[in-house]
């Protein structure tokens, strides 16, 4: 116990020396506690009520980024539309890592026949682009917002096969592996004490990674009208709607658009931080 | 005899091109218990098979290895089970045998808990007597694997091992990968351990020095196989074999190097392709004592004086 405490210590104490680590985490942590205001209702309005006598205000001291056309509050909306890509992106990413990291270690222990199988159907949902597979999926499923992250869930657990795949098979041939199996260790504690902690930091940063590509897929896929359902505001379908109103009413393109950028950028950037935190030979110097 | 080896062969059948690699070509050794055997060869020759094989990492395809008369434990088999194995293994690459996010101690005391060696509230206590046994400093148990050097390192892997409690340590190429200045000192900690624990070792090495330095027994192998056999003053004051003659000339001499006049001689060529193994005697290719004999008739290993095997004709 006490060694994870200061294993911890040190990643984060490394964390906080990295630029793009601390500014990525600055940013996300803003819209995660956004987000989670709409949870709680504390938005300036219904993020579906609609103002009639005020349709397509500006950013104004009453609405701070406006109205749209059914003179709904464009900030209440992209509050709550962040919070519904948020919720959709970490389910999607925890099923895709949960699933991508079991099939992907154990392919890469076992071998043979096993990885051979797990490497050719996760080769065969590479073959499909990702926004086409999610859209077939979320065809034939349905709207909510579970089936959303289900269908960028299965799209995305090949790239989490990969990338637990790979270092298992180099890690595997190490002596230390082989030392272990003649001092009797059995493989479940071989995988978990010796091989998982040695591929677990690209991991982590693949995680942060694909949580900024999903909240892009769940914003592609309601912009393409397959993810959320209007009243219901999402990110991507806050975009898609106003497309044609940009013109004569710029501010409900581009908070929403904003705020997508904002957190793929603050998920890129802690990315970027982990994986220089969590690498060992980046530390040193 | 503790330790048997009786006929072993191994073959590794390589699929896409449907050939079979022979890495050991029937290979008969008796160890006695607190013997070291040395076992020198080139690059290929079959010796960290060999190794492999002993410590139950692989299973040979004929022939069978005994400690003591029993089967020696194949780690594939029953890998769910927490039998702990007779026999114990240190590895050259002192960066790669440890897992380097696992602190010395850890390391150390993981084998000691799995398999219940001590008594729970001693588990500290034994990683420190294991520490100062391999002569390192008791507060290395909170370090890491890279705050360290290769010869502490190298350490830790003995210390590892013998917190098994084996009875046989492999050890293929220990020293290799050290700084000669720290060779020395990890070949007399071998030799120290060997005296208070009474252990059996296989020390496998391509150095013919260390191998002298070392052991009660030298095996000399090519190809497979074992070519000559017989106690160290047997086998490198007065060896038979072309190949083993070879490979002691090819020793530098510390008293000639820079007199290009007495420059060691070389062997000629290369180990041949162990997919198509020459016939007759292996070696008759680079041997310059080959007749056409040779050729024709393979070599087993014959008594030339007491307890000295020579697979030569010419010998």
């Amino acid at each position: 116990m006490k060694n994870k405490e200061i294993k911890t210590k040190g990643a984060i104490h490394y964390y906080l020396q990295s630029t793009s680590g601390v500014v990525g985490a600055v940013l996300v942590l803003i819209m995660v506690i956004v987000s989670i205001c709409s949870i709680f209702g504390i938005t300036p309005y219904d993020p579906v009520e609609q103002h009639i006598d005020n349709i397509l205000q500006g950013p104004s001291a009453h609405f701070w980024f406006g109205t749209d056309d059914f003179g709904r509050d464009v900030f209440s909306r992209t509050l709550e539309g962040m919070r519904r890509s948020l919720t959709v992106s970490i389910t999607a990413v925890s099923l895709a890592t949960i699933l991508g990291v079991t099939f992907g270690v154990l392919a890469g222990y076992a071998g043979k026949w096993f990885d051979q199988l797990v490497t050719r159907v996760s080769d065969v949902f590479f073959a499909f682009p990702a926004i086409l597979l999610a859209l077939a999926i979320v065809a034939s499923l349905g709207n909510a917002w579970y089936d959303t992250a289900l269908a960028i869930g299965v799209v995305y657990t090949p790239i989490f096969i990969r990338v637990a795949r790979g270092p298992v098979l180099t890690v595997k041939e190490m002596d230390y592996i082989k030392i272990s199996r003649v001092l009797g260790f059995s493989s479940f504690r071989i995988l978990r004490k010796h091989i998982f902690p040695n591929v677990f930091a690209p991991i982590v940063v693949q995680i942060a990674l694909s949580l900024s590509w999903a909240i892009l897929t769940e914003s592609g896929l309601s912009f393409l009208g397959l993810g959320t359902q209007p009243p219901t505001p999402s990110l991507g379908l806050m975009v898609s709607d106003a497309q044609p109103l940009a013109a004569f009413a710029w501010w409900t393109l581009v908070f929403p658009s904003l705020f997508i950028t904002i957190v793929v950028v603050g998920l890129n950037l802690v990315g970027d931080g982990l994986r220089d935190a969590l690498d060992p030979a980046r530390r040193s110097s | 005899m503790s330790l048997e080896i009786k006929d072993v062969e191994k073959l590794y059948k390589i699929v896409s091109t449907d050939t079979v690699i022979h890495a050991l070509n029937g290979i008969d050794i008796s160890l006695p218990a607190g013997k070291t055997l040395g076992i020198v060869g080139e690059s290929g020759c079959g010796k960290s098979t060999l190794a492999r094989l002993v410590t139950g990492l692989e299973t040979p395809n004929r022939g069978g290895i005994t400690w003591k008369g029993s089967p020696i434990h194949d780690v594939n088999k029953g890998s769910f089970s927490t039998k702990k194995s007779v026999v114990q293994l240190v590895f050259q690459d002192p960066y790669s045998s440890l897992n380097p996010r696992q602190r010395i101690g850890d390391a150390i005391s993981e084998i000691i808990t799995v398999h219940n060696l001590v008594a729970k509230n001693m588990v500290e206590t034994r990683v420190s007597e294991l520490l100062s046994l391999v002569g390192l400093a008791d507060d290395l148990k909170n370090r890491y694997p890279h705050q360290l050097s290769g010869g502490q390192r190298q350490r830790v892997s003995i210390a590892r091992a013998l917190a098994a409690e084996p009875n046989l340590l492999v050890l293929d190429e220990p020293v290799s990968a050290l700084d000669v200045s720290v060779r020395a000192e990890v070949m007399n900690l071998l030799l120290d351990l060997r005296a208070k624990l009474g252990l059996t070792y296989i020390f496998i090495s391509h150095d013919l020095a260390m191998i002298r330095y070392i052991s009660d027994l030298v095996a000399v192998m090519y190809l497979g196989k074992i070519v000559e056999f017989g106690s160290w003053e047997q086998v490198i004051n007065d060896p038979q074999h072309p190949y083993t003659q070879a490979l002691i000339q090819a020793m530098p001499d510390h008293t000639v190097i820079g007199n290009p006049e007495s420059l060691a001689k070389t062997l000629e060529g290369e180990v041949p392709d162990p997919v198509n193994l020459p016939t007759g005697c292996a070696f008759h290719l680079r041997c310059v004592k080959a007749t056409p004999a040779c050729a024709v008739a393979a070599q087993t290993l014959r008594e030339i004086s007491s307890n000295h095997l020579v697979a030569c004709m010419e010998a």
